[in-house]
């Protein structure tokens, strides 16, 4: 089969201008509309419930999901079930867990519902910094995967590619502020759903929707190309868990680390009231497990009629599966239109990355630390500009510093920090009442800390990265360790330094938590 | 204080009970769900292997059950929260508040 993969391919760079046409005119109308901080960072809280769960579901269905899990499907088949349904299962630990809550509590960004009852300041300090790293170590594989994507898809430059996506997002998060980006989610999530829907409808009509002959077919021609029977083996789970505790571990980070993504966390604020919030959770849960069975489909479509030789041909990982079997099947006009939509995915969720990031520097460190919630209006969105500006330089050369180097892992170093960092420290100022500000500040940072160096010690940075001979961490996911020591350390320093105030402030605001009486409108 | 007097309503304080019982069921259920997937995954290659069909394993429909599982775990609360939980606490509201 010949790809036309590294030219410039006049259909993806027509819908690509499309889209940006498209997004720069809501960023336009957006502009006009974010005068204050409640527009900057919630949208004006206007944003309805079907809104803002599609545009969660945008969010969430990163470059990392769509490619990077066809991919990995397309070369290990079942095991890629695991990240899938790992990404999913996040979703109902969120609904009954952590959405009503923050909506209630809190105000623009997680960190203000772990310091609701406890001293602003180290609180609002541990939780921004844990909220920037998260966020950065998400922004690097992204901004590295739209450098390596458009070179292979549209036919431009690297540096020229992670230019103009650095320059896009900046122009969506500094003039249209939640609102565009909650817009360009929005139209991100309603391409890909449908793009990829067409894809696997496509994909399955060649087998008469016959799942069996689908599935058949994929391992037939594994068969074919390895001159073994081992095709079979792509319906079983197999090599990539070959670790038990590994699996189990990297499960943890999948399923908790959900619940503590400071992008996807902040989008609770951007409905009107709770109600909204749980229902948002409800439209987003829905699209995304959809997704995830179509990713699924994708992958085992590409094993089928590209053939791992190929995928692998183009790309180690595997990240190039979806493509290409959208050129196998619809040639280059669908090969455009994916091209195009995957890096409308990337830009869509760094803008909202961006966003996150900012508001840890301009809400929790400057208005809420440094400024002791007394800064102006003006003030802030000042500074919550300065800071979007710098995080798109940041990304920019993040992305150049990082090209050509396997930041795949830093996707899970995220998660696994969101689960041990974030998590641990939100649900634990929500539902226990003898949490303190000591015992929030440890838990943060214990969880911090120990999952960054677990990871640098772990199989990916100490021996695949840092080529040492064997890991002094033995899993390459460290959650199973850091996201139980981030609560036990945050559960002990709460119960040995006892603080009488948060405990009087916890039964104060029982009422705003279960009620919403009082919560920000 | 404005909050005291929901604090020491039964209505209150039986709402709170409820919905913390509510979330803890569904959390348990889902932990279950997953985990008992991750287990398989990890430690029964074989269960996951056999074949319900020339090509395809039991592993397959046991996967799409996770997910259809957490959907309607999530659903579950929903609906619960939409029809019940809001009614409590517009009663409470009225009764308490007012």
């Amino acid at each position: 089969m010949t790809t036309q993969f590294g030219e410039p391919n006049p259909i993806a760079i027509f819908f690509f201008l499309l889209f940006v046409a498209g997004t720069l005119v809501i960023t336009y109308w957006a502009a006009k509309r974010t005068k204050t901080t409640k527009d900057f960072y919630s949208a004006g809280r206007s944003i309805t419930a079907g809104q803002n769960g599609m545009a969660i579901a945008g969010d969430y269905m990163s470059a990392a999901s769509f490619l990077g899990i066809a991919g990995m499907v397309s070369l290990s088949g079942f095991d890629g079930l695991i990240y899938a349904i790992g990404f999913l299962v996040g979703w109902p630990i969120v609904m009954f867990l952590i959405a009503e809550p923050l909506r209630n509590l809190g105000k623009y960004t997680f960190s203000d519902v772990v310091a609701y009852r406890l001293r602003s300041g180290p609180v609002k300090t541990a939780a921004a910094v844990s909220a920037v790293t998260v966020v950065i170590m998400y922004l690097i594989p992204q901004m590295v995967g739209a450098g390596t994507l458009i070179t292979l898809l549209l036919g431009l430059q690297y540096e020229v590619a992670v230019v103009l996506v650095g320059t896009l997002m900046m122009a969506y998060v500094l003039f249209g502020g939640m609102i565009s980006t909650t817009w360009v989610q929005i139209i991100k999530a309603g391409l890909l759903l449908s793009g990829s829907t067409i894809l696997c409808i496509l994909t399955l009509s060649k087998f008469g929707f016959n799942l069996d002959q689908f599935f058949g077919a994929a391992v037939q021609k594994v068969n074919n190309l390895t001159n073994t029977t081992d095709g079979f083996k792509m319906l079983q789970p197999g090599k990539l868990l070959a670790n038990p505790l590994g699996t189990v571990s990297l499960g943890i980070a999948l399923m908790f680390g959900t619940a503590g993504l400071p992008h996807i966390l902040m989008r609770f604020y951007t409905v009107p009231d709770v109600k909204a919030a749980r229902n948002s959770v409800t439209y987003g849960t829905a699209w995304i497990g959809y997704f995830y069975v179509l990713t699924f489909i994708m992958g085992f479509g590409a094993a089928a009629l590209v053939g791992q030789d190929v995928i692998t041909g183009i790309d180690a990982k595997g990240n190039m599966a979806a493509p290409l079997l959208a050129q196998a099947i619809g040639g280059p006009v669908f090969l455009g239109f994916i091209s195009a939509v995957a890096f409308a995915t990337i830009l869509a969720v760094v803008a909202g990355l961006t966003l996150a990031g900012a508001a840890a520097f301009s809400h929790d460190l400057y208005a809420g630390v440094f400024k002791k919630g007394k800064s102006t209006e003006e003030e802030e969105m000042k500074v919550a500009k300065i800071a979007t500006v710098a995080f798109g330089i940041i990304a920019v050369v993040l992305g150049m510093v990082f090209k050509g180097q396997n930041v795949a892992f830093m996707v899970g170093l995220a998660f696994a920090i969101a689960a041990s960092a974030n998590f641990p420290a939100i649900l634990m100022s929500v539902f226990w009442k003898k949490f303190s500000t000591s015992g929030a500040v440890v838990a943060i940072w214990s969880g911090l800390l120990s999952s960054v160096i677990l990871i640098v010690l772990g199989p990916t940075v100490w021996v695949d990265i840092l080529g040492n001979a064997t890991p002094i961490f033995p899993l390459g996911n460290p959650a199973i360790i850091s996201m139980p020591l981030a609560f036990i350390s945050g559960i002990l320093v709460s119960l040995l330094a006892p603080e009488a105030e948060a405990r009087e402030k916890y039964e104060e605001k029982k009422v705003r938590l279960y009620m919403g009486v009082g919560a920000e409108q | 204080m404005a909050h005291q007097k929901y604090l020491d309503s039964p209505d209150f304080q039986k709402m709170v009970s409820t919905r913390n019982s509510i979330v803890a069921i569904l959390t348990v259920l889902t932990l279950i769900t997953y985990f008992g997937f991750i287990f398989l995954m990890a430690y029964g290659k074989e269960t996951l292997s056999a074949k319900i069909s020339e090509n395809i394993t039991i592993g397959l429909p046991i996967g799409v059950a996770v997910i259809v599982i957490s959907w309607i775990l999530t659903f579950t609360y929903a609906n619960w929260a939409n029809k019940k939980y809001d009614q409590m606490v517009e009663d409470i509201k009225g009764k308490v508040g007012g």
